[in-house]
């Protein structure tokens, strides 16, 4: 038998049953609707970020024309609002907004991008708090749901695809009767099951693929090569995985009815259960420490500061040499009492959250190692960072914004402590931020251990099938 | 005659499924499964309401223990109030995960509730939770179809069906037997989890629980299951053998159960578009910027009150006004900020609440939806109730900050304002925060989409088993014929 009869025949097979390709369409359409999803998603964020863009942009503008005019003799709009001030400047109205453009692949998984904030407001009050008041306006219902998108696809239906096309792909001919006269001829069940299950695989993987490089081409980016490969690579071990797991289920020989009830179970557990047990026994083995209390700590931080403001300026005049160039340190403009009290605030809240910041570190990783338990985790984690929308992307871009914030305070602190105006001319000079992102081998890195992991249970599940099946005779 | 004949029947199927070691052993997965998720659930509840309580105590000290100070400082030091779960929050979290917990309350401006658990947590919380609610909901409807796929085929299959109507018993009979016995078993199955979950709530452990919403949580759960039991039945009646209405009943719990929850979302989220944070911010900004800037004392609106003030008193300047001009300043300024934060934040609920209500539309299609709606209700722990707590903890805010603005009115002379102090005892005569769930009758009442669709879910069902009825004889015999 040629590859190409093998094709040839499976192919007039699946078509002649009407359930299969009823199964097949919809899975077609379905991944057509969550990739048009995961763009209009994309195409959301992208809006969201350039109107935030052009809001660094214009506010900038209004600021430069607004000084110009003061310096032409113009009175302020109020002495609250003077953007001569270094702390109006660095402040609110001088804001800047700093922002992570959509991952790569956003258009396939939407992951965690819905969820994190991708956008934070930097001014010189900036600090740990405001990382936590970035929630989205987005309905709670529909985050608790999670996102039609290609990932969810390929994570939850996928299997059960593979499992239908595959679930009877040797018990069907023993029922039949074909089996035996099928292995009198130079072949070997483990090169049938082999043949019919490659042919299966081309037809799912392919379509799979297929719309997933036509979502690249659309809303991705094709110039990121390494995501991309990571992509296909955790579709293919997945989907192989549970053709495999279909080989060797049919390898030991049970009826075809069996065969679907164990699949399915297993579907049920790996993908359903599993997560969802670990997800609680997760919550209790491993607690995250209370959120509550870092936002009772900050508060007790501010009561403390606004009483020794004097003091802590001294402190702080001491500990930043640098800042008090200018400073009368024997009649301190309220600016610079302001201030130190602010930073003393931020330090403290920085303290609190380093502790609660590692404690959670710690807990996740634990949480994290469970993911081995289940492919279906480990595809996702895979998906969604090859995707650029997963958890570490995010923390990474909130560090970053941490860094500029301290460039930004860096740039406008020395002016408050000296009680000095500032003018159009600083402008030029004022911090822009610039996302570093992740470089794709960083990613391939990362994601390599879960999709290592992943093909390491493939091989052994295919090991035990390829054994299973080297055992079956035609006489069976 | 028709009732003990159906019994039989219903004995028949419950005798088979013990004799079946693998839905056997599939029943104590589900009860030990079920069990498991109820305690770590109460765990889990137990320990947060213990730290928000403890905070929420240590938040109110804070506030008491204040020393003397100027209102308007105290305005700025702000208020700090927790989320409170439904004490049902063990049985069904509803969106509580999703949802922030703790909402600064200051002078000014409303901020958005933040430290939401999920986005602490990683990304398999997308996975979902083994919830008590979960066990009932997702895991018990596979269950049954496990346990009553075969119930009528499987007598057609052995021939035994022709058998049993050749005995006398109608079809009707046999059917209702089916479902009886079916619904038995999962009878069976879903016991221990609402046996714990009443013996956890009546102790009182989580909060008081009113035994109505118990109650109706039994309701909506055993209609949610019977429905399921009915398709079962109904499948096993008219396929034309066990193993296709074992694929049929699957397909249909991932159509309903899986994948129609996040395909609801989908199109909901694409008919209602909600702004992002950031527009939505600027649209606030925009509505404030419409009306008085009270920091700005040539801002017509408060010149204009000015001018009313004066003439109400008859004085020449605010500085002879009897009460503090700044205080009353304040307190125009707060009223009219909040009026437009307020219709702009109620605008934005009202999108979700649209999008909300296409969900209840796919209810129609998907019970699950329709029976995770209702029970997040009665729970208390569905959107409304993280809506009701924006509200109060709102209200409650503007409370405060109004009666601190007419402290600053009246107690604070308006020369040298700033430099006074009022005495720390007022702090202890401000109210306290409490989150008042919003009452079960007025959320049941918001649901009658998925009221009607659950009911829909058991009638549908038997009006298909009547008609199959006909049938079933009919396809008997030409199985056992052929």
């Amino acid at each position: 038998m040629t590859a190409r009869t093998v094709i040839r025949n499976e192919w007039r097979l699946l078509m002649a049953d009407r359930p299969l390709r009823i199964a097949l369409g919809l899975f077609a359409l379905l991944l057509v609707y969550a990739l048009a999803n995961g763009v209009v998603w994309t195409r959301f964020q992208e809006r969201t970020v350039e109107v935030a863009q052009i809001g660094n942009v214009e506010r900038a503008q209004a600021l430069v024309r607004e000084l110009a005019d003061i310096e032409n003799g113009a009175e302020p709009a109020s002495r609250f609002s003077d953007p001569r001030l270094p702390n109006v400047l660095g402040g609110a109205r001088g804001r800047h907004t700093a922002v992570l453009t959509p991952g790569p692949l956003t258009a396939l998984a939407v992951g965690q991008s819905d969820l994190l904030p991708y956008y934070y407001d930097v001014n010189i009050y900036t600090n740990e708090s405001s990382f936590h008041q970035n929630g989205e306006v987005e309905s709670p219902l529909n985050l608790m749901v999670g996102r039609f998108d290609l990932a969810f696809v390929v994570v939850y239906l996928l299997p059960l695809l593979v499992l239908a096309l595959s679930f009877n792909v040797l018990s069907e001919e023993r029922e039949q009767g074909t089996l035996a006269l099928t292995l009198s001829q130079p072949v070997s069940a483990r090169g049938i099951v082999a043949a019919k299950l490659a042919f299966r695989a081309l037809l799912v993987v392919g379509m799979v693929l297929t719309v997933s490089l036509a979502g690249i081409l659309v809303a991705g980016d094709l110039g990121d090569p390494g995501r991309v490969l990571l992509w296909c690579a955790a579709v293919v071990a997945y989907a192989l995985f549970w053709f495999v797991l279909a080989a060797w289920v049919n390898s030991l020989r049970r009826s075809s009815a069996w065969n679907a009830t164990v699949l399915v179970g297993a579907w049920l557990v790996l993908v359903v259960v599993l997560p969802a047990a670990i997800n609680i026994a997760a919550g209790l083995l491993h607690p995250l420490p209370s959120r509550v209390q870092m936002v009772t700590a900050q508060r007790e931080a501010s009561n403390e500061a606004v009483n020794q403001r004097s003091e802590l300026l001294a402190r702080y005049l001491e500990d930043h040499p640098e800042m008090a160039e200018g400073v009368v340190a024997d009649e301190p403009g309220l600016g610079a009492l302001a201030w130190a009290a602010t930073d003393a605030v931020n330090r403290r809240l920085e303290e609190v959250t380093a502790e609660h910041d590692a404690r959670r570190a710690e807990q996740i990783a634990l949480v994290r190692r469970y993911r081995f338990l289940s492919p279906a985790l480990l595809a996702q984690e895979v998906l969604i960072d090859a995707a650029g929308t997963g958890d570490a992307r995010f923390a990474a871009f909130q560090s970053q914004v941490r860094v500029f914030a301290e460039r930004w305070r860096e740039f406008f602190v020395p002016a408050i402590l000296a009680s000095e105006q500032m003018n159009a001319g600083v402008l030029s000079d004022v911090p822009r931020f610039r996302l570093a992102d992740e470089a794709s081998a960083d990613v391939v890195r990362r994601a390599g251990v879960p999709l290592a992991v992943l093909i390491g249970l493939l091989g052994l599940v295919g090991a035990g099938a390829g054994v299973g099946l080297g055992r079956v005779r035609g006489a069976d | 005659m028709g009732l003990r004949n159906a019994l039989l029947v219903a004995r028949r199927q419950v005798g088979a499924v013990r004799e079946d070691r693998y839905v056997v052993f599939l029943l104590g997965l589900v009860i030990a499964l079920g069990v498991v998720a109820v305690l770590g659930a109460r765990h889990h509840a137990a320990s947060e309401a213990e730290q928000r309580a403890r905070y929420q105590a240590m938040v109110e000290r804070q506030w008491v223990e204040q020393p003397d100070r100027h209102p308007h400082r105290v305005i700025h030091y702000g208020f700090l109030v927790f989320r409170e779960e439904a004490p049902l929050a063990f049985f069904d979290p509803g969106v509580g995960a999703w949802a922030g917990t703790s909402l600064f309350l200051e002078g000014h401006r409303q901020n958005t509730a933040n430290f939401g658990e999920a986005r602490h947590a990683t990304g398999m919380l997308r996975f979902g939770r083994l919830t008590p609610a979960a066990v009932l909901s997702l895991l018990l409807p596979l269950f049954v179809v496990v346990a009553g796929f075969a119930s009528v085929s499987a007598e057609r299959e052995r021939g035994t069906l022709r058998l049993l109507l050749a005995q006398g018993a109608t079809p009707a009979q046999i059917l209702a037997g089916k479902v009886l016995g079916t619904g038995a078993v999962a009878a069976l199955a879903a016991l221990p989890v609402g046996l714990a979950t009443v013996a956890i709530a009546g102790s009182g452990a989580v909060g008081p629980v009113s035994a109505g919403r118990v109650a109706g949580l039994a309701a909506i759960y055993a209609a949610y299951l019977a429905g399921w039991v009915l398709v079962t039945v109904l499948a096993s009646s008219f396929r034309a053998s066990s193993r296709s209405a074992l694929a049929l009943l699957i397909a249909v719990w991932v159509a309903l159960c899986v994948a129609a929850p996040r395909l609801g979302a989908s199109v909901a989220g694409a008919l209602h578009p909600l702004p992002s944070r950031a527009e939505f911010t600027h649209q606030v900004e925009l509505a404030m910027n419409e009306v008085g800037d009270s920091h700005n004392p040539q801002d017509p609106f408060f010149r204009a009150l000015r001018d009313e003030y004066l003439a109400r008193y008859e004085v020449a300047s605010v500085e002879e006004l009897p009460v503090n001009w700044g205080g009353v300043v304040s307190r125009e300024g707060e009223a009219i900020s909040s009026r437009i934060q307020e219709e702009q934040q109620r605008d934005l609920v009202e999108g979700q609440r649209r999008q909300d209500r296409v969900l209840s539309w796919t209810g129609l299609i998907s019970p699950y939806l329709a029976a995770r709606d209702l029970s997040m209700a009665v729970s208390g722990t569905g959107p409304e109730a993280v809506e009701a707590f924006r509200a109060q903890a709102e209200a409650h805010r503007y409370d405060i900050i109004q009666r601190l603005n007419d402290l600053h009115i009246n107690e604070i002379r308006y020369e040298n304002d700033r430099a006074q102090r009022l005495s720390r005892e007022h702090w202890a005569e401000f109210p306290t925060f409490g989150t008042r769930p919003p009452p079960v009758g007025g959320t049941l009442a918001a649901r009658s989409l998925s009221l009607s669709a659950l009911t829909l879910w058991i009638l549908l069902p038997l009006l298909g088993l009547g008609l199959a009825r006909g049938r079933l004889a009919r396809v008997g015999v030409e199985r056992s014929g052929s």
